[in-house]
């Protein structure tokens, strides 16, 4: 399902090239909650983004699901993620204009789907937030932005989820709460996640773990 | 002390803010000095023109000659501040030429070194130099009008007979610098030696002649021109004397500069709320970027004067960094800037930046700068230390946070009255401004409520299209943001309308007119050629205006109190204080009709009842800004002089005329019944025809009644025109200049929009929506505002503009289609450009940059 070739990333800080990537062969073809870990600074999130098409790699080329992504403009990008990528962030990035059911419908409008509304109340009832259809974000608590930020991810019923550390800036207890919602939610609706965390016992919930250290990844 | 250190920081780590900062207001700030120099020099342009007009610095003129008290007094005065002297005397007389009809000419019988300012050039290229002036004192030469030589059929070598002198016509004049539109100048006119004005015995006990006396003023005498006039003023206390300077040497000129200078109070007032405006809209979108380290700084313990402090020294270090760099400009570069004007206005350009200017482009780019962005940065810091660190911010509005701008406003009121000179303009500036406020910030956010209650619950691809519906959306609730940045695109799109609206008003008002220009002019007409004057203009088909009566008087009391000569006040003295005094002092004609003519209006009180019934007041009807400034109003009553005579009068309607239809008009007119009896002369006019028959009407008149004095307006028109074409031409420039600053000030407020939008435009294309898409979204959002702030900027703008030209111009309102149609468009294709231009940018970039960005 993704396959990195070569890949390579750097930044420019000051004067300063950092290698966050270097030279990285990967390829994954399990299905379910996959866990990615790592130290902080190891280039977890930085994987991510390249596997999202939100980054690009300095070099190397990144295949999702049979299609390389690395060679795609910047529209035919968008258009492949709509389709086959879902993603959540750690500090959710909802639109704030819009009310919560505005953010689950806005992709399946995007994508032209029939009925978004009401597939889109289905999914906030699925994140236990049918109450919550016509609040805007900053009327939200943080763990209530999440579920939105996963319903959202899970509504167009993506190849893959990918999740950038979703409890980490929720207090222990919500975070709990929201993963177990996001588990149970992917396995109800048989959706591969890869999620990036450096919580090992959260890790260990996974249905596979790979760690990411001295760029390279590994199975563990 | 820390917040020192911090607003170091604070620079350091967004120097490239800052410097945009600092460049809007440093754009605003030379458009501002640029229209501030450029006045001056108009100013000093036109003034130079008038003083050709008066042909001297400062002049003392009256129908009698000074006293030997009041001569000792005002030579005494002047000894030490002038350079030279001349005199004039001049007067009515008939002149004759043998075997032909006589004509009444105005005779000038001048000095040496006449005029002392301007130029007087022959038709064969001779001028009034100190010799050709000379040879008038010693031989019985005369130089003559071209009217006289059309109209009597003489040249160069043919005889004059004036009283008991004959005189040779020495030549005939070609343009004479020194004509001007008042009343008993515009008589054809001779002229002669001073010498030969006693050899023609014209000059008797009781004749009535205008004794001038001209003075060119050293140039570095140290008091101004209105000093020396108020203290000429004040040795000669008969109104009947009066202190001419170049401005108010003639009514036509006088008005002239009047507009102009309104104007070009008005337009740097302008030009300074473009660029205030400017910087206040880039720092409160800065603050609002920076409302988590604000909090971060309140959860460490720093107070509120010490954050302020802050950016207040930030601001206040940009502020003057912008005016060095203005005033650096100034002195380098506008000097070559004003120096290319110079094919246009002539005299000497003001390069030089005086103390007010340094003082002004200092007090603008700092304090001007706090006084806009502080009520912003206070009501920010108000909010609860949790909201700022969520990047959140109370969207409600108290009394107290209104209370915040009041320094501003007043700041503003303040500085509008003193740059446009004018209580008038300065306030209704400033309630222009306020009224604007008011409708965006209570208004609109009505109108978003409505739009965003509407789309509750509906698609996203709802109203229209999905674009739309997106647009909506950011627009409806993101209030706070969209409702300043309107405000701020709807006041500059107001003011930039106003100069561009006022402009054209101003332009039509003194180049074109609706009714056609008279072709010729007549006075003199006596009483009993009235009727002779009718039939014949009915025999020969002639289309008169008028004739209209003129009585010569003098106001003698206002409301029963005796009129004194208003002394001028030491300090700030408003325009309007200004004409006020202006206007006590003067002789008046008055005038009486029924009917108003073509180029008056009533604007308050009603038409005369008829005739005077001879019970009670007669009824008056007073020109409006005359009436302001005479100081009374409807119900008032007017006591004039009528060679001795008291007439008394009530105000009954107040008249708005059209001065530049050129046709005969009157400050004051009576009702019929009351004037008739009086010495009086008439006026008329005659419409506009062609000069062929301009010529036979001349002869017509001439040869029936050979006293009537004609004078062909075409001409003089042609030379009133072209100054102020020069004028116009002026007012375009400095326009023109206000509006960059203005356009430069809504690309910075669109351009830093489109930066708040980055995080947006990434999660767009997170959720996969298509390019085409988010650029017409983009667009739709930015188009509304755009448009939203057009229809406000528009409607206030032109409100503003109608209103000054309803009231400072004498004129009728012109809106001008082309420039609202051309203003609008350019807004609506930049904000089209800047929005691609920003996309193009934006969207090549990748999401995570993008949301690392915002």
């Amino acid at each position: 399902m993704i396959e990195l070739n070569n890949v390579s990333k750097s930044f420019v800080q000051g004067s300063k090239n950092i290698n966050v990537l270097e030279k990285l062969n990967f390829e994954l073809k399990d299905q379910g909650i996959i866990a990615l870990t790592g130290r902080s600074g190891s280039g977890k999130s930085t994987f991510l983004s390249l596997v999202a098409g939100l980054d690009a790699p300095t070099q190397g080329e990144i295949t999702i699901a049979g299609k390389k992504i690395t060679n795609m403009s910047e529209s035919e990008l968008t258009e492949f993620r709509a389709k086959n990528i879902g993603i959540i962030f750690q500090s959710f990035h909802l639109i704030d204009h819009f009310t919560a059911l505005e953010n689950i419908m806005l992709p399946l409008e995007v994508l032209g789907e029939e009925s978004p509304k009401d597939k889109a109340l289905k999914a906030l009832e699925l994140v236990g937030l049918s109450d919550r259809a016509s609040h805007f974000p900053k009327q939200l608590s943080g763990g209530e932005k999440q579920r939105v930020a996963i319903a959202r991810a899970y509504v167009t019923n993506p190849n893959i989820i990918l999740a950038d550390e979703p409890s980490g800036n929720l207090d222990p207890d919500t975070g709990e709460s929201v993963m177990k919602m996001l588990f149970e939610t992917a396995k109800s609706l048989n959706q591969t996640v890869l999620l990036v965390t450096h919580d090992h016992d959260l890790a260990k919930q996974c249905d596979h773990i790979y760690e990411i250290k001295n760029h390279s990844i590994e199975k563990l | 002390m820390i917040f020192v250190k911090l607003a170091r920081r604070e620079i350091k780590n967004n120097l490239r803010y800052w410097l945009f900062f600092s460049l809007n207001l440093t754009i605003g700030l030379i458009g501002f000095c640029s229209i501030y120099l450029f006045k001056d020099t108009v100013s000093a342009t036109l003034e130079m023109k008038s003083k050709t007009l008066l042909s001297s610095d400062i002049a003392i003129s009256g129908r009698r000659a000074l006293a030997d008290k009041e001569k000792q007094q005002v030579d005494k005065y002047l000894k030490d501040k002038i350079t030279q002297r001349t005199s004039l005397l001049s007067l009515y007389s008939m002149g004759k030429v043998q075997g032909k009809k006589s004509r009444l000419v105005f005779v000038k019988s001048i000095e040496s070194r006449y005029p002392l300012i301007g130029q007087i050039k022959l038709k064969d290229g001779r001028v009034f130099d100190s010799e050709f002036v000379e040879s008038l004192q010693v031989n019985p030469l005369i130089v003559i009008s071209r009217e006289i030589s059309h109209q009597l059929k003489i040249g160069k070598g043919d005889s004059f007979e004036l009283g008991q002198q004959r005189f040779q016509v020495e030549g005939i004049i070609q343009s004479d610098s020194t004509s001007s539109m008042r009343g008993v100048n515009l008589a054809p006119k001779v002229y002669i030696g001073r010498n030969f004005l006693k050899k023609t015995g014209l000059v008797a006990f009781g004749t009535v002649a205008w004794y001038s006396d001209f003075f060119l003023l050293r140039p570095d005498t140290d008091k101004s021109l209105v000093e020396i006039q108020d203290h000429l003023q004040s040795l000669i206390t008969d109104p009947a004397i009066k202190v001419k300077t170049p401005k108010n040497s003639s009514e036509q000129i006088g008005r002239v500069i009047g507009y102009l200078s309104d104007y070009l109070g008005l337009i740097g007032v302008i030009a300074l709320l473009i660029s205030t405006v400017g910087a206040a809209y880039l720092f409160q979108s800065y603050l609002f970027d920076r409302l988590k380290q604000i909090g971060i700084l309140k959860s460490l313990g720093l107070g509120h004067w010490q954050i302020a402090g802050i950016f207040i020294s930030t601001i206040v270090f940009f502020g003057f960094v912008s005016s060095v760099v203005t005033l650096l400009g100034a002195h380098f570069i506008l000097p070559i800037g004003l120096n290319y004007l110079k094919q246009w206005m002539s005299g000497d350009f003001n390069t030089q930046l005086s103390l007010e200017v340094f003082f002004v482009v200092i007090v603008i780019g700092v304090i001007a700068n706090l006084f806009v962005c502080l009520p912003v940065l206070f009501k920010i810091l108000k909010n609860k230390t949790s909201h700022l660190l969520n990047s959140e911010v109370s969207e409600s509005f108290g009394l107290k946070d209104y209370l915040l701008y009041l320094p501003v406003i007043l700041f503003l009121w303040g500085i509008s009255i003193w740059q446009a000179q004018s209580v008038k303009i300065g306030s209704l500036f400033t309630l222009s401004l306020i009224f604007i406020f008011a409708i965006v910030l209570f208004a609109f956010p009505q109108v978003l409520k409505v739009i965003d209650k509407s789309l509750n619950g509906r698609l996203i691809a709802q109203p229209l299209s999905f674009s739309i519906g997106f647009a909506l959306r950011l627009l409806s609730r993101s209030r706070f943001s969209t409702v300043l940045t309107v405000l701020s695109l709807s006041v500059g799109v107001s003011l930039v309308s106003v100069i561009g609206q006022i402009d054209s008003s101003l332009k039509s008002e003194l180049t074109e007119s609706k009714t056609a220009k008279p072709s010729l002019f007549m006075f003199d007409i006596q009483e009993s050629q009235y009727e002779d004057l009718l039939s014949l203009s009915k025999q020969e088909n002639i289309p008169l205006i008028g004739p209209t009566p003129m009585v010569r008087a003098r106001l003698l009391k206002k409301n029963g109190e005796k009129i004194k000569r208003i002394k001028k006040e030491n300090g700030f003295v408003t325009r309007e204080d200004e004409r006020k005094r202006r206007f006590n002092n003067r002789g008046v004609n008055l005038s009486y009709a029924q009917k108003l003519n073509s180029s008056e209006e009533i604007v308050a009180g009603k038409e005369f009842s008829g005739s005077y019934s001879g019970e009670g007041l007669a009824e008056v009807s007073l020109e409006k800004r005359y009436a302001d400034r005479l100081g009374v109003s409807l119900g008032d009553t007017l006591t004039y002089e009528v060679l001795g005579v008291e007439v008394r009068g009530k105000i009954v309607n107040l008249r708005k005329v059209r001065w530049t239809s050129f046709l005969p008009n009157f400050f004051i007119i009576f009702q019929p019944g009351v004037l008739e009896e009086a010495p009086k002369t008439y006026l008329a006019a005659v419409e506009s025809v062609d000069f062929e028959r301009q010529l036979t009407i001349q002869d017509l008149i001439v040869e029936k009644f050979g006293n009537i004095s004609i004078l062909n307006v075409t001409e003089i028109i042609q030379k009133i025109l072209s100054l102020f074409k020069a004028m116009a031409i002026a007012v375009g420039i400095m326009s023109v200049c206000c509006i960059f600053v203005g356009l430069f000030v809504l690309y910075s407020i669109l351009q830093s929009q489109i930066h708040k939008k980055q995080k947006d435009l990434a999660l767009q294309k997170i959720v996969g929506m298509k390019q085409k898409e988010i650029f017409k979204t983009l667009l739709v959002e930015y188009l509304l505002m755009t448009i939203f702030s057009l229809i406000i900027g528009n409607l206030v703008g032109s409100g503003i503009a109608y209103l000054v030209s309803y009231f400072f111009l004498d004129g009728v309102f012109v809106y001008n289609y082309s420039f609202a149609l051309s203003f609008n468009l350019f807004i609506i294709v930049m904000t089209l450009i800047i929005i691609s231009f920003s996309y193009k940018n934006n969207y090549k970039r990748k999401i995570g940059d993008l949301l690392l960005s915002a």
